[in-house]
């Protein structure tokens, strides 16, 4: 009668928003003690947390919320005084989790880029809804999450339940 | 609908993107060294061709960059621009 | 009832009762509507839509331009073609366009009048002035159907998808481009119309490698299906081919589905165009009688439904392919009363076939009428110099063949003409469109599959899989009889209609007609006609209109053209279009941490901008919106109130050069501005017009947070960062978005103080926490940054809160406020105090012509920074000077007065310098505070003309004011400051 999908909010999550050119990231890379990810679509995953390439000058810091002051105040201080931004943008999105058989299937009818084109680990921003969302491939096919922008949040939510099936 | 080489992510749909118009219009780097005709051509107007025309386009649901690309106003036949250095 | 025992796909052991115009019927699982009324012997299935004449069903597909129906059992659907619907139990049709029925219908009598109907009738007729008039007896008599009044159950979506072939038809050459495309590893994707894949394999038996066609169908179609690199989807139509490979379908889901239809859009690589053909009528006198049918239609119902449409056929012909049906009428047990063929010499071929069932063939003959009108009773043709009259219950025609070229068409390609199959067939290519098969005029079925095998193996021959294993060969199949066509237009003079657009109700004499009015374009025959304009836009009566202009006007079909065939190919219905964003998806709707309070706590909603809804006022119980308005602002201005200002953007720059961006920005300096202070800021458009403003905050030396309006936000982001990103590369600033991080709640008036003082913190509200400065601490434990903005004009404390914690924290300022009253305000009461106060809101009093000085906020422009957005234009309005409207005050006379906003001012009596519109009112309401009508509004020299009287003209009432400087409440601010 509908996709099996369980869409759920997520929750206990930080996001560290990252603006800077070359110079500026190494200082982060050597702070946080990983290389980041260069290419389009690409991400690196560790276990306390993750960093999401979403521009040649841009990025996500993905953690847990507890960390949140920490990572902040380490990034910021690394590139104090220089042409970068390190913003708290954690409340600024909101984040779901939409797994299943058939996450493609209701997936697809929010964005219009080609969801083949990404693998598990991946990540991207585009078109969702009519409101835009960053989306992260945890297991293609099967298990993404999407951000979207707070404000939207109460609208994907029921975007999302309608999208699946039922009625709202 | 059309599919627009965003730099950065690839081919996007038109609707992830705001087209910002003829990227020769450039603001002129002394605004007062400008006749008000000039500055009033620079303000109001545009080429407009039928054929090729080198566009601003945002990828605002996307990258957020701005970049350029050569459109074929009949055809909308669509050639990248290498990026300028910034 | 007229089935034959045997044959066909439907279920002969589940029979279905169903409904058409008020009769009880039944056909069988496996039906379309239009094949069990064949098969009950239905002859009228509607009227025409101009003359109201009865029509009968003319073809077996989508382009059927007479069966139009009223699909009441489904949500009263309109205009939906008979040939389309799969019957089910209990399904109820009306035909539209008959009243009161389709076999006595009032209107016919329009038929009567036809002399008085011709092309163009309506633009002669109905000139302005008349129309308001007549239109209300055409609107009644026109139109196909009516809208359904109940809300649409069924369940719609809208999905994307992305593959490398789409293979637009699943015929034998879709199937066979299929096979070769998906062989090379492509993402393949196959849409098929009908409910099962073979296309016209599916109604004519046809030998394919040695087997029957359908086992070939079932066999290739099974494998391909079973392939994981391939979507295969059956009741879907492509309905339209966009930019860059876009192309749109519509899927019907069967009744049993929870879905009704989901609407594709496709983006595909490469698309092949497989959409095979339709046949085209003959025009002759009478052509539109019930019982005239086009023969592969005919052939169709028999062989795919066991239907059968008459007893005693006449085919009528200008073609080879009626000689291949000649079997299945035969088995079908119709006799057969001869061929009458239109050309002078058929092939040897043909007429071995007619010969070898003892069908008489006339050759050169023509048809000059039918007998009969809700039925035939014979035909009266002419063959060399005799007249003859042949009875007769169907006549089965075939003018040819027309390629389904709609979808080329629409990506852009070129169609052109033809001769040897007298067809339009695809030209000048545009886009990756490739048609294969009966869309690109092959119309021979060895040749189609030969065709779709090269052009599938042109695009994808090279790809790895196919090289692995071989490129696939055609697979062989004969054609019966070679197809042969000899265009022959009817006499001219030939009495009685004969129709070229059958659902428009176009006719020879009306195409003769346009021509002779000098239309020559075959686009302005085609408007002034009408002709293709109907729901099957031409589909099957296009080639002869274009044939007959051509003879008109004595030029070469090929020189006349085609008219442009344009998007959709077959109607859509809006549940389609519109998917699952209806109902309360419509708008993306934005909420703030607060909303669902507000609505809770009995705030009336209104409109805010960028898809918010917040707070107009909130009325209690027994309040008028007046009541609530003069309440709340009361509130503000004597003890406390208390809003949600979480809408605004909010944006963080940081960079060295942020404070150099900003003095570029706006028109005031913030180089210069103090960390730890905020700042108002007016921003121009780059000609000098009231763009944006705010407060921006300086938080480190290179961290400023900007706020700005909800409705310009996003304008401003994109302001900003096309300046950044393709201006000024040079400045090392970055700008991020943070409108949904922070929740805003304004706790303003003279109490405010106090109600913050009852919070544990550790920020302090002493003197030295000035206006405009901002601190952060903690209120109640919450971090917090508290500002000292006010938009009120009193004292106040703007509390700006992580979004995770806004709810508690409103929740405590709610409780701490209780003891002083304080009240949650709308954003009714918060325009009635920016007006009190005067504040300039680029929404109201920039009209894309106010300037700052116009404003009166020349106080805020700092003319000597070398440059800012907007400072050119303004040097140019400053030298050209002259007279330009300025922000006022209204203190109309009448105390009382309710003036709208956008009234026109004009000069009050006895002024005589003035004449004219002198400037109109731009926000205007009943201050609680002033107990007093005051106005904002823009006037021509309006700074010179304080003391002076103006009218205020509004639709019902004028009154006199007083105009005034732009303030009405505390003009020195020093409520705000204190």
């Amino acid at each position: 009668m509908s996709y099996r999908v369980e869409v759920s909010s997520l929750k206990d999550y930080a996001l560290i928003n990252l603006r800077g050119g070359a110079p500026v990231t190494a200082n982060w890379e050597a702070t946080l003690d990983v290389t980041f990810p260069k290419a389009a679509h690409t991400a690196v995953i560790n276990e306390a947390f993750s960093v999401l390439s979403l521009s040649s000058d841009h990025w996500w810091v993905r953690t847990a919320l507890k960390n949140e002051d920490e990572l902040f105040h380490r990034l910021s201080e690394s590139v104090s005084g220089d042409h970068a931004a390190v913003t708290v943008v954690t409340d600024h999105f909101q984040g779901f989790s939409v797994q299943g058989a058939d996450a493609v299937a209701v997936l697809r009818q929010g964005f219009s880029l080609d969801l083949r084109s990404l693998d598990s680990g991946q990540c991207t921003r585009g078109g969702f809804a009519r409101c835009g969302a960053t989306l992260q491939v945890v297991d293609a096919g099967m298990d993404y999450e999407i951000f979207v922008e707070a404000s939207y949040s109460e609208y994907v939510e029921r975007w999302l339940k309608v999208a699946q099936g039922h009625t709202v | 609908m059309l599919e627009i080489p965003c730099p950065w992510c690839g081919l996007r749909n038109e609707s992830e993107f705001v087209c910002a118009g003829e990227a020769d219009r450039k603001r002129p780097p002394d605004p007062e060294a400008e006749t008000d005709e000039a500055w009033a051509d620079y303000l109001f107007n545009s080429t407009n061709p039928k054929g090729v025309v080198r566009e601003w386009w945002w990828h605002v649901a996307g990258c957020t960059r701005w970049f350029q690309i050569d459109r074929d106003t009949v055809t909308h036949e669509i050639a990248p621009v290498k990026e300028r250095s910034k | 009832m007229t089935r034959l025992a045997s044959g066909g796909v439907i279920d002969r052991q589940r029979p279905l009762r169903f409904l058409f115009n008020g009769k009880r019927y039944q056909g069988y699982e496996g039906d379309t509507l239009a094949s069990a009324l064949v098969a009950n012997d239905v002859l009228i299935v509607g009227r025409s839509f101009k003359y109201h004449r009865p029509r009968g069903l003319l073809t077996c597909g989508p382009e059927e331009p007479n069966g139009l129906v009223q699909l009441v059992s489904d949500g009263d659907q309109p205009n939906l073609r008979a040939t389309e619907i799969p019957l089910r139990e209990g399904l109820e049709a009306r035909s539209v366009n008959c009243w009161p029925s389709a076999r006595f219908d009032l209107r016919a009598i329009n038929s009567v009048l036809a002399p008085l109907f011709p092309a163009g009738f309506y633009y002669k007729t109905f000139m302005a002035g008349k129309w308001d008039f007549y239109s209300r007896f055409i609107r009644q008599a026109a139109g196909l159907g009516h809208s359904p009044k109940e809300r649409d159950q069924g369940r719609y979506e809208r999905v994307n998808h992305h593959t490398d072939v789409l293979i637009v038809g699943a015929g034998p050459a879709g199937i066979q481009a299929a096979k070769v495309a998906s062989g090379s590893g492509h993402d393949v994707m196959v849409l098929d119309m009908q409910e099962s894949p073979g296309g016209h394999l599916l109604f004519h038996p046809r030998q394919i490698d040695g087997q029957a066609g359908s086992d070939w169908v079932s066999r290739e179609v099974g494998e391909l299906q079973d392939r994981d690199n391939v979507t295969w989807l059956q009741s879907t139509t492509a309905t339209g081919y966009y930019d860059h490979n876009m192309v749109i379908a519509v899927e019907h889901k069967p009744a049993e589905s929870w879905l009704k239809e989901r609407l594709w859009h496709i983006r595909a690589r490469k698309v092949i165009i497989a959409t095979g053909a339709v046949e085209r009528p003959l025009i002759f006198p009478g052509n539109d009688r019930p019982g005239v049918m086009l023969a592969d239609a005919a052939a169709r119902y028999i062989r795919r439904f066991a239907a059968v449409p008459g007893k005693k056929v006449l085919i009528y012909t200008n073609n080879s392919t009626p000689y291949a049906q000649l079997e299945t009428f035969k088995t079908a047990g119709i006799e057969i009363q001869g061929i009458l063929d239109l050309r002078k010499n058929p092939s040897e071929a043909e007429l071995c076939l007619a010969s070898k069932l003892e069908v008489p063939v006339s050759v050169d003959a023509r048809i000059t009428g039918v007998q009969g009108r809700s039925g035939i009773r014979g035909v009266t043709y002419q063959s060399g110099a005799g007249s003859k009259t042949v009875r007769c219950d169907l006549v089965c025609h075939s003018g040819g063949w027309n390629p389904l070229i709609h979808l080329y068409s629409h990506a852009g390609g070129r169609s052109r003409f033809e001769q040897a199959s007298a067809a339009f067939i695809p030209g000048e290519r545009a886009q990756a469109a490739y048609p294969v098969g009966g869309a690109n005029g092959t119309f021979s079925l060895a040749e189609g599959l030969k065709e779709a095998t090269d052009v599938a193996n042109s695009l994808f021959g090279e790809s790895a899989g196919n090289r692995a294993s071989g490129t696939p060969n055609a697979p062989a199949a004969e054609d019966e009889v070679p197809y042969r066509i000899d265009q022959i237009w009817p006499e001219k003079g030939d009495k009685g209609k004969a129709f070229v657009d059958f659902q428009n109700d176009v006719t020879t004499a009306d195409i003769a007609l346009a021509v002779r009015e000098n239309f020559q374009s075959i686009e302005h025959v085609k408007r002034y006609t009408t002709a293709g304009m109907a729901v099957d836009q031409g589909k099957i009566g296009n080639p002869n209109v274009i044939g007959l202009v051509s003879r008109e006007l004595g030029e070469e079909q090929a020189s006349v053209g085609t008219t442009t065939f344009r998007p959709p190919f077959a109607p859509v219905s809006f549940g389609a279009i519109g998917g699952s964003e209806r109902g309360p998806l419509i708008i993306p709707a934005r909420t703030t941490p607060i909303t669902a309070w507000n609505i809770e706590n009995g705030a009336a909603m209104d409109e805010a901008g960028a898809n918010f809804r917040r707070p107009f006022f909130f009325p209690r119980p027994d309040e008028t919106m007046e009541d609530a308005v003069a309440r709340e602002a009361t509130a503000v201005r004597t003890s406390c109130g208390i809003y949600d200002g979480t809408p605004l953007g909010t944006f963080e720059l940081q960079g060295p050069d942020t404070g150099e961006l900003l003095n570029r920005l706006y028109t005031n300096r913030f180089d210069n501005l103090p960390v730890g202070r905020g700042r108002f800021g007016l921003m121009l458009r780059e000609d000098g017009r009231l763009f944006d403003d705010g407060v921006t905050f300086r938080v480190d030396p290179n961290r400023y947070l900007m706020s700005c309006g909800t409705g310009a936000a996003g304008a401003v982001y994109a302001h900003i960062d096309r300046l950044l990103q393709t201006e000024w590369t040079d400045l090392k600033v970055y700008l991020v978005n943070v409108s949904a991080a922070w929740a805003t709640m304004c706790v303003c008036g003279p109490l405010a103080r106090a109600v913050l003082g009852k919070l544990e913190s550790d920020i302090s509200l002493d003197p030295t926490f000035r206006f405009l400065d901002f601190r952060d601490g903690t209120l109640e434990g919450i971090n917090v940054r508290v500002a000292r903005v006010s938009y009120t004009g009193e004292l106040s404390f703007e509390v700006n809160v992580a979004r995770r914690s806004a709810l508690k924290l409103w929740k405590i300022l709610m409780e701490a406020g209780k003891e002083f009253g304080i009240t949650p305000v709308g954003s009714e009461t918060s325009g009635v105090l920016r007006i009190e106060k005067g504040f300039i809101s680029p929404g109201h009093e920039g009209d894309n012509i106010t300037n700052p000085f116009d404003a009166g906020m020349g106080w805020i422009v700092d003319m000597t920074k070398p440059d800012f957005i907007g400072k050119r234009s303004l040097l140019r309005d400053v030298k050209l000077g002259g007279e330009r409207q300025h922000v006022v005050g209204l203190l109309p006379d009448d105390e009382q007065a309710l003036v709208a906003d956008g009234s026109a001012l004009l000069p009050a009596q006895g002024s005589d310098s003035r004449s004219g519109f002198q400037g109109h009112v731009t926000a205007a309401c009943f201050s609680p505070t002033l107990k007093r009508t005051i106005a904002l509004a823009l006037l021509k020299d309006g700074q010179k003309r304080h003391g002076e009287r103006v009218v205020i003209s509004g639709l019902e009432n004028s009154c006199v004011a007083t105009v005034t400087e732009p303030v009405f409440y505390d003009p020195k601010g020093e409520r705000m400051r204190g």
